[in-house]
């Protein structure tokens, strides 16, 4: 109570002083020289000044006074009452009430633009602090070339293998061995829809289908996830020892098909977008030639649209080196380097979800290095996102 | 020009149109295949989650007698020893009651077994509300236990019945074999077991100068029983006589009264394909089972309310959604009220008001990029940020709530983009043209023009927040959590990782859960989208 009191006497006092100072230069004769910037800048500044002043007077009458989050949340909550309160009194006396408000508002939607910003800051704060500390407690070279993934701990000093091992090759062999196979699976299925539904299908078709193969983007990945490890991998466990083959309950095979389904809706409408963006003239002059519509498609759409498609399959690889519940459910644990599609390997976004959940503390090199793993993942996105989407850009100058 | 002649003959064409129409072929195949895959998907869900929306009970009359348990003061109990005092002993000896077959330790052991370890709850709570009924007798309706529950649901089937109607059953009251007290019996019948024979390992033997099979049922992995009209009778060893005689030597696993009738003429014979060794239930539950489910004791109830109501639970007829559910709506309450109004105002400035620079150009880039990262990084954004820097509480859908904003955020400043964008210029002008600012403008003639498209954007993004699990596992809203949030600071799981940890437990009963789960998901979705589209088409103009 006492807080809430206190919050509005020192709102209340700085805006009280800016009308005090406002009132006497128009006594002067003039009007109070701002901008709307400014406005907002000035009577922020002075509500935090006054905030301060308060907190430091609080901190003084108060006897047990540590700044804890309470305190913190007081002096925020200050800092924004008072804010409220100068523009409550300010806005009346300027002599542009109009455009004070707007320029307020269009400072307050600045701000949002650019969270978006702040965002992206966050985040890669939060991943290369954690990697600086990760990479003071393991040397870098063995992370990035290192061949054997084992991310234990030691509990006792002397044990066997006290220190873990962390070389991210077998995971990257690892998430290389998924993806590919999910490419291979999602690059017919997609691109061969996409086809259909641009070059053979009718309108009425095309509208029907569409949704459908939109549906498979809307399901959780988690539902990708439990289907791949209930269903998809048993079926795939009993095939192969039918064939007398030994195969992994943890298969890559399994989690990269049904990843594979799972990107096909990204590159059937990515892909759908470009061929449909290749000039009709294109496929009339190629028609009038007496080319069959097969033929139009594999030489002249295609082609034509080549740029654009390539950037599909990128972002859909993008996409499933950034996929976690369907790897975390469907592929295994174990560090291995294999390319067998049979047994289980395991990938980086595995690493990153079984080291961090669970509660763990912070600062151990098993914790850190998940963050380590995060970065490389990171990285690796968002240069392929980058890539794919100038390619599209090129492309749609083009022909668009 | 030889060329073009030769290029369009016939054969050749027809085999362009033939490689034509493979094509085209191929291509129908990859839509049909897709379409193949969601609906086998959708199918397996509802096959599996189907078994999730009814369950079974046991109805059991209760003598609520407060000497068998360990309360301190029977006769004048406190309602404070009411409530710690164990009240499972009144459960089994209902149970024991009703089958009273059952008196060797195990035995009673496998019946105890039956109600589900909730049931002595359940017995508590009625108890501490109605403490005047107290020694009387009451009917109660408890959830039955998992195994069993998951046996009658799956694995009954595999009980095959075979029923003889007319064909004889003798007791051999006199055998030497025969101990009622004991609960051996043997019976004698004709040409019954005759075709088991090659599933059972026999012998043959010389009795008494005749040529017998003896066949040890003991010895194989099958199982058994005879049933006359509900009492059952396990079968040890049948000996197969020349004249077509068979004499069965068995284990009586209820009261045989019954039997007691020197010819029988319906009874059955059942056979289990499992061994008692590898199953979970045994032989007197799985008898019990059919005994209980024949006179009413065991039924099925269709709205498995527990499912609905409880939230996660270590047994699995217990676990329920209702905790995962809450956690859901707090968290996407709380990823709305982050989301909505910034990704709203920033996809307002870029698309009204920014002007045409560097800066605004970055800021497009940079919305591109995020919306295209993986969303475990930004769980690692959470866990570093949220919970480790400004010590927010963990597991709670406060900071899954918060994840899950910034998360949607690019998704959300990119539709309400393209619903801006619907509204034509010739709106703006106008009211630029009569006066108005561009803030004015916005506010009475852009934005209630595109608030339909803005919604339809913010309820499609928040359905594919629902679905996400990833952020959620890193920080910490996986833990297992058997109560239900009551604010957005509690520890709390969500749907879809709610679906993750039961698909790590093998116990069919839990995968039925996940999969009814699943479902209800994906209603969940099919709802919030149905709901977008409503809106569009309500409130979509066309300019």
């Amino acid at each position: 109570m006492f807080e809430i009191i206190f919050c509005f006497m020192t709102a209340f006092l700085s805006g009280a002083i800016i009308y005090g100072i406002v009132q006497k230069k128009r006594y002067k004769g003039q009007a109070f020289p701002c901008t709307s910037l400014q406005y907002g800048l000035f009577s922020g500044l002075l509500a935090t000044l006054f905030s301060i002043a308060g907190l430091i007077l609080y901190a003084a009458l108060s006897s047990d006074f540590s700044p804890n989050n309470e305190d913190i949340a007081f002096f925020y909550a200050a800092l924004l009452c008072g804010s409220v309160f100068c523009s409550a009194l300010f806005t009346p006396l300027t002599y542009n009430v109009r455009l004070l408000n707007e320029g307020l508002f269009r400072f307050v939607i600045f701000i949002a633009a650019s969270f978006a910003f702040f965002v992206t800051i966050g985040i890669i704060l939060s991943l290369v602090t954690e990697t600086f500390l990760f990479f003071e407690k393991y040397p870098f070279y063995d992370f990035v070339f290192g061949l054997e993934w084992s991310p234990q701990i030691a509990l006792r000093e002397d044990q066997q293998g006290a220190s873990g091992k962390f070389g991210m090759i077998p995971l990257l062999t690892g998430t290389l061995l998924i993806t590919s196979i999910a490419l291979t699976v999602a690059i017919p299925l997609g691109l061969g829809s996409a086809l259909y539904l641009c070059e053979f299908a009718h309108s009425a078709t095309r509208r029907k289908i569409k949704p459908i193969l939109e549906i498979l983007a809307g399901i959780p990945t988690v539902v990708y996830g439990f289907f791949a490890a209930i269903t998809v991998a048993p079926f795939i466990k009993n095939i192969g020892t039918d064939l007398g083959l030994y195969v992994s309950s943890e298969s890559a095979l399994a989690a990269g098909l049904v990843m594979g389904i799972m990107i096909v809706p990204y590159i059937s409408s990515l892909s759908d977008d470009v061929i449909h963006a290749v000039p009709q003239a294109l496929r009339d002059g190629s028609s009038a030639l007496g080319a069959t519509q097969m033929e139009t498609a594999l030489k002249i759409v295609l082609p034509t649209a080549f740029p654009g498609i390539v950037s599909a399959f990128v972002l859909g690889f993008s996409r499933a080196i950034g996929e976690t519940m369907i790897v975390l459910m469907a592929a295994g644990l174990a560090g291995r380097m294999s390319f067998n599609p049979l047994e289980s390997v395991t990938t980086f976004t595995v690493q990153i979800g079984t080291l961090l959940t669970g509660d763990q503390e912070f600062d151990s090199v098993k914790t850190l290095s998940a963050f380590a793993l995060g970065s490389a993942l990171f990285v690796t996105t968002l240069i392929l996102n980058i890539f794919a989407v100038r390619m599209i850009r090129k492309y749609r100058e083009k022909y668009a | 020009m030889p060329d073009i002649q030769e290029t369009f003959t016939l054969p050749n064409g027809r085999r362009r149109y033939l490689k034509q129409a493979i094509f085209r072929f191929l291509t129908w195949g990859a839509v049909i295949l897709c379409i193949a895959f969601l609906i086998l998907l959708l199918g397996r869900m509802i096959v599996q989650g189907v078994h999730s929306f009814y369950h079974y009970q046991i109805i059991l009359p209760v003598h609520i007698d407060m000497t068998k348990t360990d309360i301190k003061d029977p006769y004048s109990p406190s309602q404070m020893d009411l409530k710690i005092a164990s009240y499972s002993p009144l459960i089994q000896d209902a149970l024991i009651t009703k089958v009273s077959s059952a008196r060797s330790y195990t035995d009673k052991k496998q019946i105890f077994k039956f109600v589900s370890p909730e049931a002595a709850f359940q017995l508590r709570d009625y108890v501490l509300d109605n403490a005047q009924n107290i020694g009387t007798i009451e009917r109660f309706a408890f959830d039955v236990a998992s195994d069993v529950e998951s046996y009658i649901k799956y694995y009954r089937d595999d009980l095959q019945t075979y029923n003889f109607e007319n064909r004889e059953l003798k007791t051999l009251l006199e055998h030497p074999a025969t101990n009622l007290q004991k609960g051996y019996g043997v019976f004698i019948t004709k040409g019954s077991f005759r075709k088991f024979i090659p599933e059972m390992p026999c012998q043959k033997e010389k009795k008494a100068d005749k040529d017998v099979i003896m066949c040890d049922i003991g010895m194989t992995d099958k199982t058994f029983f005879i049933r006359v009209s509900q009492a059952y009778a396990k079968v040890n060893k049948i000996i197969f006589t020349k004249e077509g005689l068979e004499t069965i030597y068995t284990t009586l696993m209820t009261p045989f009264e019954a039997a007691l009738v020197n010819e029988i003429k319906n009874w059955s014979i059942l056979k289990y394909d499992i061994p008692e060794a590898r199953r979970k239930l045994g032989d007197l539950s799985l008898v019990t089972v059919e005994k209980f489910l024949h006179d009413g004791t065991l039924r099925s109830k269709l709205p498995n309310i527990p499912f609905f109501t409880n939230a996660d639970s270590r047994n699995a007829e217990q676990a329920g959604i209702a905790g995962a559910f809450i956690g859901s709506v707090m968290t996407l309450i709380v990823c709305l009220i982050c989301a909505l109004p910034v990704g709203v105002a920033a996809a307002v400035y870029l698309e009204e008001f920014a002007p045409q620079n560097a800066l605004t150009e970055f800021f497009e880039v940079n919305i591109n990029n995020l919306a295209s990262v993986p969303s475990i990084i930004y769980g690692l954004l959470g866990l570093a940020l949220l919970l480790n820097f400004f010590e927010l509480p963990r597991s709670s859908p406060l900071v899954g709530g918060i994840v899950l904003g910034i998360m949607s955020l690019p998704v959300m400043i990119i539709s309400t983009r393209t619903a801006l964008r619907t509204v034509p210029n010739a709106t703006r002008d106008a009211a630029l043209a009569l006066g108005a600012t561009k803030v004015q403008t916005f506010f009475d003639h852009t934005l209630p023009a595109s608030i339909p498209g803005i919604m339809t954007g913010a309820v499609l993004s928040l359905s594919r927040a629902i679905g996400e699990t990833a952020p959620l596992l890193l920080i910490g809203m996986v833990a297992f959590i058997s109560d239900i949030p009551q604010n957005i600071a509690d520890t709390a799981t969500v749907l879809p990782v709610q679906i993750f940890l039961w698909t790590e437990n093998p116990e069919i009963g839990y995968i039925e859960r996940t999969a009814a789960t699943i479902i209800v998901l994906l209603f969940l979705m099919v709802a919030l989208n149905g709901c977008a589209i409503y809106l569009r088409n309500k409130f979509e103009q066309k300019y």
